[in-house]
């Protein structure tokens, strides 16, 4: 799936009202509960002040907070893998498994092994990989991908999942998400018991302690740290905090921002394998980094907020483009606001080009942000780079330039009305304009201008 | 004040699906648990530190430490109820604070259909900073073992946004506070 395609599959998607409307009610739910929640906090604001600047000096001193947070992971007897680039830690993770000769492995929802294709290499090298998140469960059955960063099964209705339940496994029909989880409690249960490799995505890394902390409701992530021999956790390089004690901080934030709970059920803060001082948990515990181009990315003056981003997913729910057209019309692993800020930015300016004008700049996005990163202007922003890069078409440049000319003069902005009334007039709603009338009605232009109404009130002194 | 903070702590698990009782003494809780659970003494699991930190004995059901550890996990996974103590409480999110500890093993609050947290008035914390700050003076510089939170039942509302109460852990979370210990 290529994010170059967005306008056919956002077409597609704002065509869809069935889909429109279940992206619409499960976004609406979310926001609610969220406002619940932030407004008893008196000092929100202050907070994301704080996680901004934290997220910021880390940024900027990614390289010293990644090898702080290296010694300190190592000291914890944990084994950690740096790798440069997707294909390489792939290579680390299929290394890791082979060695224990394990067939299968129980996974919690994670999006870097998502930006990876993780699963879909580990089973073409012969692995099986059971997702045990229930959204990542149902996404796997149905051959998916995620529609959201937090809930991945958004896209799906309940009569969806009990049709696919009863085609995938074997079970009645029965459209109850009571039911339907109990289903797959007692299904992935035994999966767990027999696992002798887990693995999971990470929230926060911090510097000073090496501690991985992972965010969870299901206890599936917990599972996955406990029960295997070896735990294998994968995180990119910005999911660094400098200090045990901004923990709180950000669990503060991401839980009430992502699903508009206080704290979510559990929250895992792994300090190394089973030791002298961790008696239980995994005997193995590997972390491997990734860079992906981060480093080359947090560099960039601007562009480095996209790594600021903690993934709560806030922004996808509050945007009006994501609320019409879903996750899956981006294209990308990171859909919605955060997701076009860094999809062309850390991946493929050109494949992407169309998904910084995903966006109307309301600025919703921005406003959410628990984390404060300017998206809707880092949105703008690219928008320029794109057209800098001459992405755009001949025909689109030489209309800006025209636009530009008319804009720039009252007389010749009055004549374009009159000429656009004249062309109006004459067609009727048969007027063209591509992108737009195929869906709507092109609006009515008066025959006078709102300066031309004022100016004869001026002249007859009113 | 502090019994503030204490209804304070109860409504919170109460409003993420859990329950909050409060005991007025160690001796209260026998008949707590049997007014709750009517589960059979081999599948009820107690955690080693609530008798010898709480110090308190005659609960029904069998303690951890008395089970050697390569049976653990199979007798975990078929017990109905898991007992453990804990290392601190947070009145604003409602959430219990699990240490890994030898005679509290991960899998105690993890396996069983049901969890219950037995606590002391005198460990509940306003903030998750406080908690924690409060851990690093008890435990040595760079050795604070695995640390879990707790703040309710195992959830999800990855169907259409309607919340279900148990997934992949325990469907009851309860906490027994002993006030004024």
């Amino acid at each position: 799936m290529k994010s170059s395609q967005f306008k056919i599959r956002a077409r597609r998607a704002v065509g869809d009202a069935d889909l429109r409307s279940k992206i619409k009610k499960a976004t609406g739910i979310s926001l609610l509960k969220r406002e619940q929640v932030v407004s008893e906090i008196a000092d929100w604001e202050d907070l994301r002040r704080r996680a901004h600047e934290l997220r910021k000096e880390t940024i900027d001193n990614i390289d010293s907070y990644l090898r702080r947070f290296i010694e300190s992971a190592r000291r914890n007897n944990a084994i950690v893998h740096e790798a440069d680039d997707h294909k390489t830690a792939n290579k680390i993770i299929y290394e890791i498994i082979r060695r224990v000769s394990a067939n299968t492995v129980v996974k919690s929802k994670s999006m870097i092994t998502e930006e990876l294709h993780l699963n879909t290499m580990l089973e073409e090298n012969g692995i099986r990989v059971i997702e045990t998140d229930l959204g990542e469960y149902i996404v796997q059955l149905a051959g998916e991908t995620p529609s959201h960063i937090t809930a991945p099964a958004l896209h799906k209705s309940k009569e969806d999942i009990a049709r696919l339940f009863h085609e995938k496994l074997n079970i009645p029909y029965s459209d109850d998400p009571v039911k339907l989880t109990a289903v797959a409690r007692e299904r992935l249960r035994d999966e767990f018991l027999k696992a002798r490799v887990g693995i999971t995505g990470v929230n926060f890394a911090t510097a000073d302690t090496g501690t991985l902390t992972i965010v969870e409701n299901e206890a599936n992530a917990r599972l996955c740290t406990t029960l295997p021999e070896v735990h294998i956790a994968i995180m990119s390089i910005e999911k660094i905090i400098p200090s045990f004690d901004d923990l709180p901080l950000f669990l503060k934030l991401l839980p009430r921002s992502a699903s508009g709970q206080r704290m979510t059920s559990y929250v895992s803060c792994i300090n190394g394998p089973r030791s002298y001082h961790n008696p239980d948990g995994p005997r193995q515990l590997h972390i491997v980094i990734l860079d992906g181009g981060r480093k080359q990315l947090a560099k960039h003056p601007a562009w480095k907020e996209a790594l600021y981003c903690i993934r709560c997913g806030a922004c996808m729910n509050i945007c009006p483009i994501y609320q019409s057209v879903g996750g899956h019309a981006y294209g990308s692993v990171y859909p919605g606001p955060i997701g076009s800020v860094i999809t062309p930015t850390l991946f493929n300016m050109k494949d992407a080009q169309d998904l910084p004008f995903a966006s109307s700049l309301c600025g919703a996005c921005t406003d959410i942000c628990p984390v404060k990163i300017d998206l809707h202007h880092h949105l703008l922003f690219e928008r320029r780079e794109i057209v800098n890069r001459g992405y755009k078409s001949s025909v689109e440049k030489i209309g800006m330039v025209l636009w530009r000319w008319i804009m720039l003069s009252p007389g010749r902005l009055e004549f374009a009305g009159r000429v656009g009334w004249f062309f109006r007039k004459l067609l009727g709603k048969n007027m063209p304009a591509p992108g737009w009338t195929p869906h709507r009605q092109f609006p009515r232009i008066p025959l006078r201008s709102f300066r031309s109404i004022m100016r004869s009130d001026k002249k007859h002194g009113k | 004040m502090e019994n503030k903070l204490l209804y304070r702590f109860q409504s919170r698990i109460q409003e993420s699906g859990g329950w909050c009782e409060i005991a007025a003494s160690g001796d209260g809780i026998s008949d707590i648990l049997k007014s709750k659970y009517m589960f059979e003494k081999e599948k009820i699991v107690i955690s080693g530190r609530v008798a010898k930190e709480l110090q308190i004995s005659g609960l029904p059901g069998m303690y951890i430490d008395e089970v050697k550890p390569n049976n653990r996990r199979a007798l975990l996974s078929e017990a109905k109820l898991g007992i453990t103590f804990c290392d601190g409480l947070i009145a604003e999110t409602g959430t219990v604070v699990l240490i890994n500890h030898p005679s509290e093993p991960r899998e105690l609050s993890l396996l069983p259909e049901y969890h219950v947290v037995i606590a002391k008035q005198t460990q509940l914390y306003e903030s998750l900073d406080i908690c924690l700050t409060k851990i690093k003076q008890v435990y040595p510089a760079r050795s604070i073992p695995s640390i879990t939170l707790v703040s309710g039942p195992s959830r999800t509302s990855d169907i259409e946004k309607t919340l279900v109460i148990g997934v992949h852990g325990p469907v009851e979370f309860g906490v027994i506070v002993i006030e004024g210990l």
